[in-house]
């Protein structure tokens, strides 16, 4: 591109008797339509010449390459960036739930071996230690994972500390036969669910929102949007070829638009599916993660507290109410999953402590205790080994459901925003080839 | 051109930058709030505004009608009838208490020289000192439970005093305790004055409570749901000092090697009885019937030997009844 003379669109560069008027005198050699220039330009510059407004505006078909190439690479890159993103909420969300629900399966553990009387069971205890290890290493696991996290699981892992402090003294002191220990566990399992457990409950609200807010492709609507103002812009300067050059199309204009139509109508097409795929992911297997997440939480709650009313022995209504309550929140999210397996395996397990109410109530503490630490198919906790390993599994499957469905969008993703990398170097090409056509006309 | 050219590249940097500003929005995560502190468990209490009733005939309760009836033969439509066809005895008890009312960890069973007592009632009614159920209650529940019905009686080393004979009925007295503090080894506090800006630890609704805010207004009174649960207060150094009943101390003591209970004089006279509703005065006689029995036939120095001897030294003559109330 040649340069010709000095610009006098810009009034920094003074030029000798070319105050405000109009600008032909620059313009070496030939003809066609010379523009009649503006009376005097409001701004007090030349108004600009054909050429340099072609130049412009061969400058501005590349600069619209460049837009929609950014705009697709930064639109589709940050999908794919916020949908990764989603997944790793997902997997931080199962985490601390299932931080949770260790903490009360350990504490539900305990409280039931400390009703047994007598040694721990060392079945029992193992128990206790490895959701207690478990507990740890998913504490240090989610840390790492979500900084903004870290701060709330520092609050935690002290209070786990304490909880775990608390219960070897219990164990310490029910080992010499001395009844402060039963005080150290009624004690421990109350400030878990007084101090531990309302921080549980901020992180699993945090990770929700974090993930379910990410699980949204609404930004996707810039590219399109982008693509669809370069279009009006393509056919406004069509337009103006047109009628400056008194030709129908500009083959490298029009070449231009259709790329621009095609990523048009591919983008609309591919969010509008991505989109449905996202809220299906997130009604769907995202929905199952928190209802399957939420009924193992309050399964083991139940739990817990069925230990604690027996464990008050005759005083415990009080742990009633909260079974109650933790068992309509199982309901709930049962009906959520709608599961007729995991459904059955509860109402056997609520029929069985409905029995340990009933003998506790009738006076037959013994049986009911009998009945409650039985480990067998027909007792509470064989029953409700059922429940919880059968939520655990929906967990599971329900967590890794997410996790590939949000990773599958992944590859989409890149080849969209490789597309539209591609279509902006291709407008960008093919405008300026076709304003360039014009320009040589002046040479 | 050129300053086209840079003009162009300086709109473009700036979309770029407008494009990337929502992601960093997005992308950012604001840290996990923290829910509000619950609130410190060891926090002293103020005291409630309270005028206890007075009297000077606190320990007299209702004389037995003659000797104890046969198990087979209660008069019909009593309240021991009543208890008989329910089929077993509910009593109200501690079961942290050591010695007086406590689960013992290796068996399960709560045990105790009150858990005694509950038996002894049961044998007079049922001729089966098995038959009874046991309540786990907190000093706080006593009276409401015994004023709702839910319990027959409460044997869990309950103060005979003036104010709760206005709510409920006690058996004659069954033990003389007597309120002393406990310290940390080492100490030199043997009073509670010279425990004067130290925290004090005494269960909820408990006479020791009362009698420790009124002769020991400059020591700090932390209130718990038990005295085990001072106990763990203690253990954890967030009170520097445990008071309450003899009886109770030395259970408490008799768990940790670094609390005692150092010689002093008792500064409150604890005289128990066994609570019950207010209307049931023939089972608060048939009790005390059963008491005078227990007193005379040595049933009562051997309740006493099997759990206190050892802590409290040899027994004591069991304490006097005193009857005369009217109903």
């Amino acid at each position: 591109m040649s340069q010709p003379a000095p610009s006098t669109g810009v009034a920094t560069a003074p030029i000798p008797a070319a105050p405000a008027l109009a600008s032909p005198a620059t313009v070496p050699g030939t003809t066609p339509a010379t523009q009649p220039a503006p009376a005097a330009a409001p701004s007090g510059r030349a108004p600009l010449s054909t050429p340099q407004r072609l130049q412009l505006l061969s400058g501005g078909m590349v600069g619209l390459g460049v837009l929609v190439a950014l705009a697709g690479v930064v639109t589709f890159g940050l999908l794919a960036v916020v949908l990764g993103r989603a997944e790793a909420d997902t997997e931080q969300l199962v985490r601390v739930q299932s931080i949770q629900t260790n903490l009360l399966s350990a504490d539900a553990t305990a409280t039931n071996a400390f009703l047994v009387g007598g040694l721990e069971p060392a079945e029992q205890r193992a128990t206790y230690d490895e959701a207690m290890g478990t507990t740890s290493g998913l504490i240090a696991d989610a840390a790492q994972a979500q900084p903004a996290d870290a701060a709330a699981l520092a609050v935690l892992n002290r209070q786990v500390l304490d909880y775990q402090g608390a219960i070897e003294q219990a164990r310490a002191n029910n080992r010499q036969g001395f009844p402060v220990g039963a005080q150290y566990l009624r004690a421990a399992s109350a400030s878990l669910r007084s101090s531990a457990l309302p921080v549980l409950d901020e992180l699993v609200a945090a990770n929700a929102e974090r993930a379910g807010g990410r699980m949204r492709v609404g930004g996707g609507a810039v590219f399109p949007v982008v693509v669809a103002l370069g279009l009006v812009g393509l056919v406004l300067a069509q337009l103006w070829l047109a009628r400056r050059f008194h030709r129908r199309v500009n083959p490298g204009v029009l070449a231009a638009t259709v790329v621009l139509v095609v990523a048009l109508l591919a983008s609309v097409v591919g969010l509008v599916r991505l989109a449905d795929d996202v809220r299906g992911i997130r009604g769907g297997s995202f929905a199952d993660v928190n209802a399957a997440s939420g009924a193992r939480i309050g399964a083991n709650d139940a739990k817990a507290n069925e230990s604690l009313t027996l464990v008050a022995r005759g005083s415990g209504s009080a742990f009633e109410t909260a079974w109650v309550a933790s068992a309509g929140r199982v309901e709930e999210q049962l009906g959520v999953l709608d599961d007729d397996t995991l459904r059955t395996s509860w109402t056997k397990y609520t029929g069985t402590h409905r029995q340990i109410r009933e003998l506790d109530d009738d006076g037959r503490w013994d049986d009911a205790v009998a009945l409650a630490t039985g480990t067998g198919a027909e007792q509470a906790n064989g029953r409700f080994a059922v429940v919880d390993a059968g939520l655990a599994e929906e967990l599971q499957t329900s967590g890794a459901e997410t996790g590939n469905a949000l990773a599958g969008r992944l590859p989409g993703l890149v080849t969209a925003a490789v597309l539209s990398l591609l279509a902006g170097i291709a407008v960008a090409l093919l405008g300026r080839r076709g304003i360039a056509t014009r320009l040589r006309e002046y040479r | 051109m050129r300053v086209l050219r840079s003009r162009l590249r300086a709109v473009l940097a700036a979309g770029v930058l407008l494009g990337l500003l929502p992601a960093c929005g997005v992308l950012a995560d604001d840290p996990t709030p923290l829910p509000p502190a619950p609130s410190s468990t060891a926090a002293p209490s103020a005291p409630p505004a309270a005028a206890p009733a007075a009297c000077d005939d606190a320990l007299q309760s209702y004389a037995p009608d003659g000797p104890l009836p046969d198990p087979d033969d209660l008069p019909a439509g009593s309240t021991m009838a009543k208890i008989r066809e329910r089929g077993r005895l509910v009593a109200g008890v501690s079961a942290d208490t050591f010695l007086l009312g406590s689960r013992n960890p290796l068996n399960g069973r709560v045990e105790g020289f009150d858990i005694d007592l509950v038996k002894a009632v049961a044998e007079a009614i049922f001729g089966d000192e098995d038959r009874y159920q046991l309540r786990v209650i907190t000093a706080a529940d006593r009276i409401p439970l015994l004023e709702s019905g839910e319990v027959d009686l409460v044997a869990r080393n309950m103060t005979i005093t003036c104010d709760r004979w206005t709510q409920i009925a006690f058996s004659s007295e069954y033990y003389r305790s007597g309120q002393k503090v406990l310290v940390r080894r080492g100490s030199k506090a043997t009073t509670l004055a010279q425990l004067a800006g130290s925290r004090v630890c005494a269960p909820r609704a408990t006479s020791s409570l009362s009698t420790l805010r009124s002769k020991a207004p400059d020591v700090v009174a932390v209130e718990s749901d038990s005295h085990t649960g001072c106990l763990v207060l203690f253990q954890s150094g967030q009170v520097d000092a445990i008071t309450g009943d003899d009886t109770v101390l030395a259970g408490l003591a008799a768990q940790d090697p670094y609390a005692v209970v150092p010689r002093q004089e008792a500064f409150t006279a604890e005289p128990y009885g066994l609570g019950m509703n207010a209307d049931d005065v023939d089972l608060v006689r048939f009790v005390n019937a059963r008491l005078a029995q227990m007193r005379g036939n040595g049933e009562w120095k051997a309740v006493y030997d099997r759990w206190l001897a050892e802590p409290l030294g040899p027994a004591p003559s069991p304490p006097k009844a005193v009857y005369g109330r009217k109903p």
